[in-house]
């Protein structure tokens, strides 16, 4: 267990060196994300030109849960599924497999270095926001339960990492797989609350949608945050993320052993 | 002009000829496009149980704008995106000098051999066939062709926006980000113009004319907009190409080679 946390954390910090390096590119990164937000505070901003209250959610709601959306979704959907797909696709993950432990321990470390160093860049902009944007505007952003979201965050990483990499594993058995993978990130948009929270569904598909384990990585977490789920909803959350974590590892554990032996690299 | 057309005539069958050798990649292909659409159809959809109109479009009209996008954006890939996304890579590696002993000019070069045929499997046309079939539109024919001019429009325009972030890579060495950077900006066009201050609908219809492409087709359509604006529209592209032939002219001159 020990020598794994060395490994991940050297992983960690090849990771960390290499963003720093290319710091143009994780701040346009971060600026993309800003502008698709833009886009999405623009709408909602347009639909509560007319109404008081949406779906039971006010305008500061909204723009609260949307900004911590994309915070969530920076730490919980480092986008390797299509990564690895076209790693075990071009015959390049040979050298994956050579490196010291597991296989996926680069795909889980390296991308999560980026990722915080976007969520530093992320967090100090919805500090900014919070102190002089929103009192400005007239919106509140409320109280925020950051321990129960750091925690849903968490679980929620690790539950989208397997899901990926179960769908990235399909790359051993179709040559490109890259289709899936592309609508796995269309799908997880819409089941996982980041398109639109969950709650504006019609009750049969919120249903279905909290049967999955997909609210788990921006959802719940966001909601946890706005206080909309506490207490026992809280700890039942909390069960079927670590239930979720559970039953994804295990059917990505035994996936990667049977793709692994099917892998055929060509080359050097 | 025969020569060109030869060219084009080859990148278009070895295109072909790519997409039909994978046929499951095909498949899953066509199915990850149609399944894009019904995830912004629901997205939309969703919304509207809760409100009947945004900004004074309705269900019907996003519906429309939300296919439309999509067939640009296959249009798009189709025809050259692909091109300038490959040119973008390959351009750190020292590949440009290659294209540049091609006995054409580079960005034609670029745009005709960035054909995709896989992009335009026609996933979208179902659901426009099923907007046509069962939701409540009346087009007149005046509309129609002027719609269909402008969305023609929008693809020139298109192809002149990523023309001018090609461009870049001239004097960024990883513009690879900045192709990303375009493509959340074009995001915008998905959704109704009139959610967006005056501003930044005059900016994103005659500046960075994005607004042009899904939104304004859709306006003529439903007559939201009066057909004419269709000339406005040719004005546009027209600008638009003419500006960035002078961007990636101006961009080229500044280039040395990298390889030996």
């Amino acid at each position: 267990m020990k020598q794994w946390i060395i490994i991940l954390w050297a992983y960690f910090k090849i990771g960390l060196a290499k963003h720093f390096y290319y710091r143009g590119t994780v701040l346009i990164s971060v600026l993309s994300k800003l502008i698709s937000l833009g886009f999405l505070i623009f709408l909602w901003s347009k639909i509560f030109q007319s109404e008081g209250e949406v779906g039971g959610k006010t305008l500061s709601q909204i723009i609260v849960y949307y900004l911590f959306a994309y915070i969530a979704r920076t730490i919980t959907s480092p986008n390797v599924a299509t990564i690895i797909g076209e790693r075990i696709r071009d015959g390049v993950l040979q050298m994956y497999i050579l490196r010291p432990g597991h296989v996926l321990f680069s795909f889980f470390s390296m991308p999560l270095s980026k990722r915080l160093y976007e969520l530093l860049v992320l967090l100090s902009l919805a500090l900014f926001a919070q102190i002089l944007i929103f009192p400005s505007l007239g919106l509140s952003i409320g109280n925020l339960h950051y321990p129960a979201f750091i925690l849903l965050l968490i679980l929620g990483m690790l539950i989208n990492f397997f899901a990926a990499s179960i769908i990235a594993a399909s790359a051993f058995w179709i040559l490109d797989s890259g289709p899936i993978l592309y609508s796995y990130s269309s799908v997880t948009g819409i089941l996982s609350g980041l398109l639109v929270p969950i709650s504006f569904f019609p009750s049969w598909a919120r249903k279905t949608i909290e049967f999955l384990p997909f609210r788990f990585t921006i959802s719940d977490p966001v909601l946890a945050l706005q206080g909309e789920i506490a207490g026992m909803k809280l700890l039942t959350s909390v069960v079927l993320a670590i239930f979720w974590v559970f039953a994804l590892g295990m059917i990505n554990s035994l996936l990667w052993r049977k793709g692994t032996k099917r892998f055929d690299a060509v080359g050097n | 002009m025969i020569h060109i057309l030869k060219v084009y005539a080859k990148a278009i069958s070895f295109s072909v000829a790519q997409a039909t050798i994978f046929r499951t990649a095909f498949f899953l292909f066509y199915l990850w496009l149609f399944v894009d659409t019904l995830i912004k159809v629901l997205f939309f959809s969703a919304i509207y149980t809760q409100v009947n109109s945004i900004g004074g479009w309705n269900f019907t009209d996003v519906f429309l704008l939300v296919v439309v996008n999509g067939i640009l954006w296959d249009m798009v890939w189709c025809l050259f995106l692909s091109g300038f996304e490959k040119f973008i890579e390959d351009f750190s590696k020292g590949n440009f000098d290659f294209i540049l002993l091609k006995p054409m000019n580079p960005l034609l070069y670029i745009t005709i051999t960035g054909f995709h045929a896989r992009s335009f499997s026609g996933a979208r046309l179902p659901l426009l066939l099923y907007a046509i079939l069962f939701l409540p539109i009346s087009w007149p024919f005046l509309n129609i062709i002027a719609a269909i001019i402008v969305f023609l429009a929008g693809i020139v325009v298109y192809h002149a926006l990523f023309a001018i972030v090609a461009s870049l890579a001239f004097w960024i060495i990883d513009s690879e980000p900045i192709l990303d950077f375009s493509f959340s900006i074009t995001e915008g066009s998905r959704f109704p113009v009139t959610i967006f201050p005056k501003a930044l609908q005059i900016i994103f219809t005659f500046i960075i004319p994005i607004f042009l492409v899904a939104n304004y087709p859709v306006m003529i359509l439903q007559q939201m907009t009066s057909p004419s604006f269709a000339l406005t529209a040719i004005l546009i592209a027209i600008g638009s190409e003419v500006i960035a032939f002078l961007v990636w002219k101006f961009s080229i001159k500044h280039y040395s080679s990298a390889s030996s």
